[in-house]
This record gives C-alpha cells, sequence and structure tokens, in this order.
C-alpha cells in the first residue's frame, strides 16, 4: 500500500507535467513560428518478486515472473517541428518558410540563434531585425528612400528605389537547415539554438537542402491544434485524478488495517 | 477456527499487490509503448491439512500484450510498431528491447531512442546519419533514409512474451535469443507513436474492486478476532 502511494504519486506529477506543457501549447497557440512540445513517459524500475522461469518443484517453471512496477517519470519534452498554417498578412515584411528551415538571427553576444517567425521588421539603419531587434544573418539593409520591397521565393530581397524603374537586389535571404530539427533547444522568444543533438547549421538558399522556399506577406501561425491540445487536457485531467483515486483508495486501505482492533 | 484469519490475512496480502499493480498502470497511463500489468491469483498450500481451505496469493503479474492505440505526431523519427516485435537498443547493462519508439538523433548523429539508447540496426551496429544530412526518415520496413540513402535498417524482433522481463525505462530484457522470425515482419508506422494500452476505466474498476476485497477481508479479521474475544470472555463463565 505504502508502495501504490508513492507510485500514484509518480502518477500525478507526470500528469501534472503533461498539463504544464499542454498549458504553454495553448498559451501559444498565437504565437508566430511557435512549435508545439509534447511531454515523453517512461516507467520506473521493477520489482522483481519471483522472476519468470524460476522452478517450482515438480520439473515445472513459473511461465510468468511477479514484477511490480514502482511508477512512471518523464523522460523528455520534445517539440514537433511540423509546418504550422500560414496567414495571408499583406505585409511584405512578413515571410514564411513553406517547408523545413530557419531563419538565422545574429544575437548581441555573436551568437547565431534560428527561429521560424517571420515577422521582420526594418531598424533605424534600415536593417531587417525581427521583432526583438535582433538582426537577420546576411545584414540585408532596405535604403530608405525604397518605395517597395519584394522577397522571391529564393530568399532574393529586391527594392524600387526613386528614379530607377528597374528593382535593385538588396541581398538574399539565407534558411539553416538541421539533420534533427528536434534537438533544437529552444531558448525562449521564439528562438531556437543549435546543439550537439540537432546537427550543425546547414545555410543555404531557400529551396536548397532540402528546406523550403519562402512566401512574402504570409506568416507561419502555431502548430499548435487546439483541439488536440484540449483532449490532451482532459485526459491529463482524468489520468490525474484516478491517481489521486489511488491515493484515497490506498488511504483507506491503511485506515482499516490500522483499526483492527 | 484457527487458520481462518490466516487464510484472510493472506488474501489481504494479495489484494495488497494487486493495489501495487492497478497503481502502477495507472500511473503509466501516458507513458510510450506501455503494456499493462495483470495479476493472476492463485492458491498456496491447496493440498495441506486441511482440506477446505485455500491460501490466496499472488500467482503471476503477467504483461497484456495488446496493441496500444496509435497517436500521430508527424514527427518523421517517431515509428510505431504494428503487430507482435520489438526494437532493440544497445544500453550499458546489454541489449535491451523496447515498444517504444521515440527515436532522434544524439550529439553525434547516431539514431538513439528517447532515453539516449543506441537503436540497434541490422546486425545490432548502430545507424549513424552522416555529417551534413537535411532530412532523416524512417520508412515503413523500418529503412532509415537520408536524403534519398539507405544508411540503416532497424531491428525488429519477437519474443515470447514469457522470455521477457520488465527493466523500467519502457525496456525489457530477454532471457534468450529472439524467436526465429516467422511470417511477415511487423509492419512499422512512421510519424506515430503507440500509446500505452492501459485502460483506465478497466484501471478504476480493480481499484474499487481491490479496495473492496480488502474492505471485506479486513472485516474476516475484525470478525475472527470478535469471535475470539467472545469466546475467551463467555466460555466457562458461571450463569
Amino acid at each position: 500500500m505504502i508502495r501504490a502511494l508513492s507510485t500514484a504519486a509518480t502518477g500525478m506529477e507526470a500528469q501534472e507535467t503533461r498539463l504544464d506543457v499542454t498549458a504553454n501549447n495553448i498559451a501559444n497557440a498565437s504565437t508566430a513560428g511557435f512549435k508545439k512540445s509534447r511531454a515523453e513517459f517512461s516507467d520506473l524500475m521493477y520489482q522483481t518478486q519471483r522472476a519468470p522461469g524460476t522452478a517450482t518443484g515438480a520439473g515445472t517453471q513459473t511461465p510468468t515472473g511477479l514484477q511490480v512496477g514502482m511508477g512512471v517519470r518523464t523522460v523528455a519534452t520534445q517539440r514537433m517541428h511540423s509546418q504550422g498554417d500560414l496567414r495571408q498578412t499583406a505585409r511584405p515584411l512578413d515571410v514564411a518558410i513553406e517547408g523545413r528551415g530557419f531563419f538565422p538571427i545574429d544575437l548581441p553576444t555573436g551568437e547565431v540563434a534560428y527561429t521560424r517567425d517571420g515577422a521582420f521588421k526594418l531598424d533605424s539603419e534600415g536593417k531587417l531585425v525581427n521583432s526583438e531587434g535582433y538582426a537577420l544573418a546576411g545584414d540585408i539593409t532596405i535604403p530608405p528612400d525604397a518605395q517597395s520591397v519584394s522577397i522571391a521565393a529564393d530568399g532574393t530581397v529586391s527594392v524600387v528605389v526613386p528614379g530607377d524603374s528597374a528593382a535593385v537586389e538588396a541581398g538574399q535571404i539565407q534558411v539553416a537547415n538541421f539533420a534533427n530539427e528536434s534537438g533544437l533547444e529552444s531558448t525562449g522568444r521564439n528562438l531556437y539554438r543549435e546543439t550537439g543533438s540537432s546537427g550543425t547549421a546547414v545555410l543555404g538558399a531557400p529551396g536548397e537542402n532540402g528546406t523550403g522556399t519562402l512566401a512574402q506577406g504570409t506568416l507561419e501561425m502555431s502548430n499548435v491544434n487546439v483541439v488536440e491540445e484540449m483532449i490532451d487536457l482532459i485526459s491529463g485531467q482524468r489520468a490525474y485524478e484516478i491517481n489521486s483515486r489511488v491515493i484515497k483508495a490506498a488511504d483507506e486501505m491503511l485506515g482499516q488495517t490500522a483499526t483492527l482492533k | 477456527m484457527g487458520s481462518g484469519i490466516y487464510i484472510s490475512t493472506a488474501g489481504a496480502v494479495a489484494q495488497d499487490t494487486a493495489l501495487d499493480v492497478a497503481a502502477t498502470n495507472i500511473a503509466n497511463a501516458s507513458t510510450t509503448g506501455y503494456k499493462a500489468e495483470r495479476v493472476t491469483f492463485g492458491q498456496a498450500l491447496a493440498n495441506t491439512r486441511a482440506k477446505d481451505s485455500a491460501f490466496a496469493a499472488v500467482a503471476a503479474v503477467s504483461s497484456d500484450s495488446s496493441a496500444g492505440a496509435l497517436r500521430r505526431t508527424d514527427n518523421p523519427l517517431d515509428v510505431a510498431l504494428l503487430g507482435d516485435g520489438y526494437f532493440g537498443v544497445n544500453t550499458p547493462a546489454g541489449v535491451r528491447y523496447t515498444r517504444a519508439g521515440d527515436f532522434r538523433l544524439d550529439d553525434q548523429g547516431r539514431l538513439v531512442n528517447g532515453m539516449g539508447f543506441v537503436a540497434r540496426g541490422s546486425g545490432g551496429n548502430e545507424i549513424s546519419v552522416p555529417e551534413g544530412a537535411t532530412t532523416v526518415t524512417i520508412d515503413g520496413q523500418g529503412q532509415v533514409i537520408a536524403d534519398g540513402d539507405e544508411i540503416g535498417q532497424l531491428e525488429v524482433v519477437r519474443f515470447a512474451p514469457t522470455a521477457l522481463r520488465r527493466e523500467g525505462d519502457n525496456l525489457y530484457s530477454a532471457s534468450g535469443p529472439p524467436a526465429a522470425p516467422e511470417g511477415e515482419p511487423p509492419e512499422i508506422v512512421s510519424g506515430a507513436l503507440e500509446q500505452s494500452n492501459v485502460n483506465v476505466v478497466r484501471g478504476m474498476v480493480d481499484l474499487v474492486k481491490v479496495s473492496r476485497a480488502y474492505e471485506s477481508l479486513m472485516r474476516m479479521i475484525q470478525g475472527y478476532r470478535d469471535m475470539e474475544s467472545a469466546a475467551a470472555r463467555g466460555i466457562g463463565r458461571p450463569r
């Protein structure tokens, strides 16, 4: 009974983590470029009271053993990098990647971070920056007098300036691809950092190296499916409740034992 | 009367184990690839002195090997086995087997499972993704494909259910070599994970059954105690 109490407690802890992850997914349902996570669990060790195949005498063996488990634990939260919905915004500096790949962002610390959030802005120098003001790698600068900016599917940024009928190329947006996107480390603010597990970033023009192409005037929304999250929420809550019932049952059984006269 | 209280106690001890098993199942209702445990009660000391008394004991805890529901994850390295079979992984303690196909790549580009144990390819070799590869997928036959080239084949083996022992961490250890492959190898579904086959409704019913059985046994013990004290107080008292 004491074992059942702690087993149920591990179950409640695991469901709590699942709820936390679901809450974060739902909270970010409208965050551009957000990728949902899921919690992963594994069973804890087993107490073997009788191993399978133990001799029972008279030349027979137990076909199945007697192993009692000790509960569950959370082993990982994994991010799922499926494509989010694309939303037309008609804003010229909103760019979405249709397919794999990440925009490389130069952090003030000199490191490079990666993002799927393509809501770019211009800073005071006309540089393309993300919502935090960090520059898109490649130092693409739009002249202050530019009349229009167009971003092609292959990342080429061209501008039309007064007095010149032809568009002038201002640079090319590159995208990074990783062998294992799920291995990227999330640092918040829609940014990811390269890790040993993600593999090294392979930079290239959009459409190369298996990356997707760019869509101007479009934003990638989060890939959170609210219906799915609601179902997770309900089943997580119920599983939590049932684990708490185990605690109640074990407690009642202990109580009955304790009141034997 | 003498042995009755011990028969009830043995029953209560068996129900205690059943409660632990129900608790483990319910705690693992969300564990990928988990198989529910089932308790079998049996008679112990059935043919002893008193022919009409039999002590209950937990005879075995076996695995319910029915398939868990598949859940789509759209993660190319998540795979689920349709049908009987296990993935092999190399752990520091030796080869272990698992139904959880939550694979990923480690910092050396090797295919590992969720716990970080290296997945076994055919012949027990590890599967490494070449440097600079950009897309890695697993197909329906368990072939691991990087940028269009096959780089390995996931090992899928079968065992008699009694040959496996639970180790925790979603792993099983085997007491012998895998059974010879028979018939078609199990189909592999990529972009999906096999969920726990624990049925929480059944878990709740088990829980109610166990607690009620335990309660009855406690009442039995109490009944025997009351009879004993009545005997001690009543018998031999002059009227």
